[in-house]
């Protein structure tokens, strides 16, 4: 009992504290692949780069893939960690609906 | 009183002031990290008071593939949260504890006996945030935790990502997540970006 209310409270306060630590979430579609970098078109209507080395996860649909998979208009979710103002991908998830289907 | 017991006495007493003077300057807070004395005092009283019986106590597990991944998992649940997935303890909550929380992967944790590592995972650490986690003996987690210790300084990038499914979320990253799914899969888009 005593080890249950601990790790209830310690899940309790820790929120801020796991693994995706300093990560942004940037969601939207992608507008164009160069190089490294992911152009996204977030759902609030911004534009965001954010670069990608080979430590990035990539998956779609649960399955890994690579940055040739990524195309223009995939639905994308990137958590990605800012340094030296840039954005840069910790992991990447594609959608699996078909490129071209807008992001509401 | 020998002219011996009088120096002690004193030092004692000057210890004693010395310690006053420095809590009533930096009060009881904890943004400032102990220094390199009160770390070094703090240790050797930590191995002073563990029995030596326990200090030799051999792991009864032995490592495998299996045992290192449910280890991860665990330590991932119960663990990370302070400590990081990597043991490094540069975590929100390991960055403000008094003492941090220690990089594991180091030679301060690592020189431990196998024993002394379950000691302080099975019984927690007094004036530190490190609980006591066992409830009784045989404690086969605390020892599959010790094995996990010891895998830190080389884990891979490919099991600290296997560790994040493990790690505690809260009601708001759990309905945040399935948002982000539902929009991948084709639904409507998450009603805002989020920093974690």
């Amino acid at each position: 009992m005593k080890k249950l209310v601990s790790v209830t409270l310690l899940a309790f306060l820790c929120t801020i504290a796991f693994a995706h630590e300093g990560m942004e979430h940037v969601v939207g579609t992608v507008d164009s692949v160069s190089g490294n970098s992911i152009s996204v078109k977030t759902t609030a209507g911004e534009n965001k780069q954010v670069a990608v080395d080979n430590s990035t996860k990539i998956s779609r649909g649960g399955v890994a893939a690579s940055l040739s998979d990524v195309q223009v208009g995939d639905r994308i979710v990137i958590h990605a960690k800012s340094h030296d103002g840039t954005l840069h991908a910790a992991e990447i998830e594609l959608g699996k609906a078909k490129p071209g289907k807008a992001a509401k | 009183m020998s002219r011996t017991l009088k120096f002690w006495a004193v030092v004692l007493c000057l210890v004693a002031v010395g310690a006053v003077v420095l809590l009533k300057r930096a009060g009881s807070g904890t943004h400032e990290a102990p220094g390199a004395v009160e770390t070094a005092l703090a240790r050797r009283l930590r191995s002073w008071a563990m029995p030596s019986d326990a200090r030799r106590r051999p792991n009864p597990m032995q490592s495998s593939p299996e045992l290192q991944q449910e280890a991860a998992h665990h330590f991932a649940d119960h663990c990370a949260s302070c400590h990081g997935n990597d043991g490094s303890g540069n975590t929100a909550m390991g960055r403000r504890l008094y003492p941090r929380a220690p990089d594991m992967r180091q030679e301060a944790t690592q020189q431990l006996t196998d024993g002394e590592l379950y000691f302080i995972i099975h019984n927690g650490v007094r004036f530190t945030g490190m609980p006591g986690w066992g409830e009784s003996e045989p404690d086969e987690d605390s020892w599959k935790l010790v094995l996990f210790v010891r895998h830190l300084p080389s884990i891979t990038a490919d099991e600290l990502h296997d560790m994040e499914k493990f790690n505690p979320r809260s009601p708001a990253e759990i309905e945040e997540e399935k948002a982000e799914q539902d929009f991948l899969n084709g639904g409507d888009a998450p009603s805002a970006a989020h920093h974690h």
